[in-house]
């Protein structure tokens, strides 16, 4: 699964060659958006989703030692590199939920800007109905990388077209 | 204090009225006698009595209002006698505070008692006005005044206990350190006859913790944290140093002794620390420190910026593995894990099959403790995840867990589980498990990406049970214990069979009661035959995501991420084993997590361990030292409840049961101890035969070995089981406490049940304080006639000579703080027929010869307000001077 990704993003980035920025045929700015992280538990001072942009490496350093306050022993996880001239990350969490089963992934891999509005397209997944799932609160998140843009929020819309979340950019 | 009466009116006029008729034509009516038959109808008339209160009620000898007797109890000299048990109601104040009265001016802070007390005895005392009256308990010894333990708190009780046999003073007084918004208030000081109330709010000074040193919490308000006096920049400058934390989360401060601990009292606004050390003649710098560190506390948890401030206590564990992070896993703790490994470490013979997402078999902190025949039961090939290819599209034999999710940040959930029951434990890294070395465990896979279904987990159960599968065979040694931290779906009848089955059959069952916070039914968890765990924080309180219910038949730590009430810098978390598959390579580690999933494994080791020291124990045997109580701690509602169902796991507990072994054939007695304090003389003992197996046993013998002491059979079956009398004769004995021992024999065990007795010649007469008599208009409770009551030997006398014919409402009560009024918490109260039911005197001639008890109300609710109307009465002004001093 890892290796169509990877073929698929670098058709896109093929594509859309430096800078990432163009138009798409409905005329609205598009970009490229990498998934750098994401996981099950993650630890977050609100138990609701929410989205964080990070736009610095010190904030980065901050929610990274954050996030890895739940686990001790083991290597370290190496905090994703970015390019905080040219990049920003949006940070988003589902919230708090349950029992496990729950997940976050990137759906698309463009992100398409209209009236200074980004939006990225996730995959918001729960559980089926009638699983059986483990019985440990999770709170899954996800971490995109994407190129700073002539936007002043960012929606996160789900495979339903639902927006799930905005958040502002200062 | 004043209560809303409005409300009350309707129920009043009830009662008085549906009694009126009544009281009326009996002229005087329950014990009252007409004194003059032949003569009604002539005005005034006499209306008299007598009033009783409990023999073991006592008062302060220098309380505030003027009228009652005196005499100073204010030093070891002068400290009152009282005699075990009692219950006593008394008066403090600081100089100028509280009513104008006797002690007013010159204040009375301070009340000392002298009374014998047994090991054990508690001694209680509720405060009346906790609101804005500090107040703390000191126990000394008699002989020499050494102080012995002291309890310090801020809520309506504090608790302390006899450490021994002995005489002792007990100093009842105010916190007069800070400056409190009134500093006086009437209270109750119950000896021998309560429960202990230890709770979170109060500290004692017998407590094992480091003098000096206090961890703090401060309010959540990021607004008010920033001004906080105790802040970064502050906290030097407040006179204690921060050793750890930040105001975030918990901190540690410490101060040293002398100008430190000044500097610290000066800036919490307190007196100088001096007062213990100069009441008591042989106290330590060490103790004056712990003292000097309990009034800190108790100042910090009374200011607005500190949610909780407490003592850094020291805990002791029993045993201690030399686990790498085995300190930060406080929920084995919690379960007195460590006292059960004193008595059981393991033999490896024990397994424990987690139907889980698999095990990462090559954690190093798992991998020698797994079994070599787990299986993955996963049949659909959609949710196998990062399964090897040539593995995938089915069942197989390997049960590693490759991961749930497809891109790595896989949760690794049965690591987890598996970590907590059977992680290597003694091997110098990582983490414990509950089962140290005498449990493995069996991987089996049922979960994957998003879950799992039913079919694929009774499958694994099947096989772990030695059942018949899907696999086509079956373990040479089934699991002894089936741990399903899972759920989900709903109820099955094909489930419920198989479970019944295999409870049946002796294995073990446990699984996660569910996350989502009420009392829905969660299966597997909810069928029978399958023991269900809602989980508890740091606190032992109910998670706060924990089901819970009628099918909830254990509590175990869940934890609770978003605290660290334990300063460690970690989440509250249950921290086990796991991995981090993001870089695409899978990181063995270890976290921290949260919920039901956590708190089963729990049970599962530890029934593990029980199952270790005794092989035969089947699922029936668990399940009735389940529910009589022998492995739990009882937590909520006694007995059984919906959201501990029979209480808290104790491994320790636990360990004792299976160690037993006989619990099919045991004599139990209850109860399994009897103090007949100073005045009982009698009393039953329960002998029954305890165990699920029917078999036979019979009492061989009993005996006693004190000359004061007898027992004999009452009603009792050919085996010699039933009730017992025990009776104890003071007659002869010397002041003082008596010990004794009661044995029985039966065919299978010996069982003692210790006795104490406690002989005074003093002759009880109770005293319940300076009464005050009232006659009160039924439908408005105003005052109509009052006087005061003559006390003699124990009764108080009253006698009103010029009542008018109508009907009346009779009360009397005390008012030690002199506010007068009657009736307010921390004095005495009393009613005609009863304060339980008031009834109206009709008078219409004289009534003489009434007679009711009064009784001290006491703050058992930690409330000001509960006051009736009827129970809270102006004493008239004109007949009651207030001194002004």
């Amino acid at each position: 699964m890892k290796h169509v990704w990877a073929v698929v993003f670098t058709l896109i980035s093929m594509f859309f060659a430096s800078g990432c920025r163009h138009h798409d045929s409905m005329g609205a700015k598009v970009f490229v958006v990498e998934s750098v992280y994401h996981a099950t538990h993650c630890l977050s001072n609100s138990i609701e989703a929410h989205a964080l942009w990070v736009d610095s490496l010190a904030e980065l350093q901050r929610l990274w030692e954050n996030r890895y306050r739940s686990r001790v022993g083991g290597s370290p996880i190496a905090i994703p590199e970015v390019d905080f001239n040219t990049q920003g990350l949006l940070w988003i969490h589902m919230g708090q939920q349950s029992t496990g089963g729950y997940a976050l992934a990137l759906a698309d891999p463009i992100c398409r800007v209209k009236n200074e509005i980004a939006s990225v397209s996730v995959n918001w997944i729960s559980p089926a109905s009638d699983a059986m799932v483990t019985q440990v609160i999770t709170s899954p998140c996800i971490l995109l990388k994407l190129p700073k843009g002539p936007f002043h929020s960012i929606q996160v819309i789900d495979q339903d077209g639902r927006v799930r979340l905005s958040e502002k950019l200062n | 204090m004043k209560t809303d009466v409005t409300n009350m009116w309707p129920s009043v006029a009830l009662i008085v009225f549906s009694v009126m008729l009544v009281i009326a034509c009996n002229s005087g009516g329950g014990d009252g006698v007409p004194a003059n038959d032949d003569q009604p109808g002539v005005e005034p008339f006499i209306v008299s009595g007598t009033i009783t209160p409990a023999g073991i009620s006592a008062v302060d000898n220098d309380v505030n209002d003027p009228n009652a007797p005196f005499l100073a109890n204010d030093t070891f000299d002068q400290a009152q006698q009282l005699y075990f048990p009692v219950i006593l109601a008394g008066y403090v104040n600081l100089a100028g505070r509280g009513e104008t009265g006797r002690s007013f001016a010159i204040g009375d802070p301070h009340d000392f008692y002298r009374i014998t007390l047994s090991a054990g005895d508690s001694i209680v005392l509720y405060i009346a006005r906790p609101n804005d009256t500090d107040m703390d308990l000191y126990l000394y010894r008699a002989d020499d005044f050494t102080l012995v333990d002291a309890s310090t708190g801020t809520g309506a009780n504090v608790t302390l206990s006899a450490p021994n046999d002995g005489e002792f003073i007990v100093d009842v007084g105010i916190f007069s350190e800070a400056p409190t918004a009134t500093g006086a208030s009437s209270y109750n000081l119950i000896i021998g006859t309560a429960a202990d109330l230890s709770d979170l709010t109060s500290y004692r000074l017998s407590h094992e913790f480091i003098a000096g040193e206090i961890v703090v919490r401060f309010t959540d308000d990021e607004v008010i944290s920033s001004r906080a006096l105790f802040s970064d920049d502050k906290t030097r400058g407040g006179g204690m140093d921060r050793v750890g934390g930040e105001t975030s989360r918990e901190m540690l401060l410490s101060f040293g002794t002398g100008e430190q601990t000044r500097s610290v009292f000066e800036a919490l606004d307190l007196k100088p620390p001096s007062m213990v050390r100069a009441l008591s003649t042989s106290i330590s710098e060490a103790i004056q420190h712990k003292i000097d560190t309990l009034k800190v506390i108790k100042a910090l948890n009374r200011r607005f910026d500190i949610k909780k401030a407490a003592p850094n206590f020291i805990r002791q564990p029993f045993i201690e593995p030399n686990d790498k992070f085995f300190g930060l896993q406080w929920h084995y703790n919690l379960i007195h894990l460590p006292e059960a490994w004193e008595m059981i470490t393991g033999n490896d013979e024990v397994v424990v099959a987690v139907v889980d997402t698999g095990v990462l078999t090559k954690h190093p902190d798992l991998g020698a403790r797994l079994t070599s025949d787990g299986y993955d039961f996963i049949s659909d090939a959609g949710i196998e995840g990062n399964e090897p290819q040539e593995e995938r599209g089915g069942i197989d034999p390997n049960p590693d867990d490759p991961g749930d999710q497809s891109a790595g940040g896989s949760s690794f959930h049965g690591t987890h589980v598996a970590g907590t029951i059977a992680a290597d434990t003694d091997n110098a890294i990582g983490v414990a498990g509950v089962g140290w070395d005498a449990v493995r465990i069996m991987p089996l896979r049922s979960l994957g990406v998003g879950g799992g279904t039913s079919y694929d987990i009774i499958q694994a159960v099947r096989y772990a049970a030695g059942l018949p599968n899907d696999s086509g065979t079956i373990p040479a040694n089934p699991a002894d214990i089936i741990n399903l931290s899972l759920g989900g779906g709903g109820h099955s009848t094909v489930e419920q069979d198989l479970y019944q089955t295999i409870s049946q059959s002796g294995v073990i069952v446990v699984a996660a009661a569910g996350n989502e916070a009420n009392n829905q039914k969660s299966y597997p968890a909810a069928y029978d035959g399958v023991i269900s765990v809602s989980a508890v924080d740091y606190s032992s309180n109910l998670a706060y995501y924990s089901n819970f219910g009628d099918t909830i038949d254990i509590a175990a730590p869940g934890g609770d991420t978003s605290a660290d009430l334990n300063a460690d810098g970690y989440p509250d978390g249950v921290l086990s084993t796991t991995g981090d598959d993001i870089s695409g390579t899978v990181e063995m580690g270890y976290r921290f997590s949260q919920g039901t999933s956590m708190a089963a494994p729990h049970v599962a080791g530890v029934s593990a361990l029980m199952k270790a020291i005794w092989p035969e124990m089947a699922y029936s045997q668990f399940d009735y030292l389940l529910r009589n109580g022998l492995i739990t701690k009882d937590l909520g509602t006694p007995g059984k409840d919906e959201a501990f169902g029979y209480g808290l796991i104790d491994a320790q507990k636990a360990i004792l049961a299976a160690r037993g072994g006989t619990i099919p054939t045991s004599l139990s007695v209850s109860p399994s101890a009897i103090s007949f304090g100073t005045v009982l003389s009698t009393a039953t003992l329960r002998l029954a035969k305890s165990g699920v197996v029917d078999a036979a046993l019979s009492v061989r013998s009993t005996s006693d070995d004190s000359d004061w002491l007898t027992v004999f059979p009452d009603r009792v079956d050919g085996d010699g089981l039933g009730t017992y009398t025990v009776e104890v004769d003071r007659t002869g004995l010397a002041d003082g406490i008596y010990r004794g021992n009661i044995k029985f024999v039966s065919s299978s065990n010996t069982v003692d049940v210790p006795i104490s007795l406690l002989v005074s010649r003093n002759d009880r007469a109770g005293n319940a304080g300076y009464h005050y008599v009232l006659l009160l208009d039924p439908p408005t409770f105003n005052v109509k006639a009052q006087v005061e009551a003559t006390f003699d030997a124990g009764v108080y006398h009253f006698s009103f000579s010029d009542v008018p014919d109508g009907e009346y409402l009779l009360y009397a009560g005390s008012d030690l703080d002199n506010d007068f009024v009657v009736g307010d918490l921390g004095n005495a109260l009393g009613a005609y027929l009863s304060i339980d039911q008031p009834i109206v005197l009709g008078v219409d001639q004289d009534v003489v010869g009434l007679d009711f008890r009064t009784e001290f109300k006491i703050n058992l609710f930690d409330s000001e307000s509960f006051n009736h109307v009827s129970e809270y009465l102006p004493i008239q002004r004109n007949q009651k001077k207030r001194l002004k001093e």
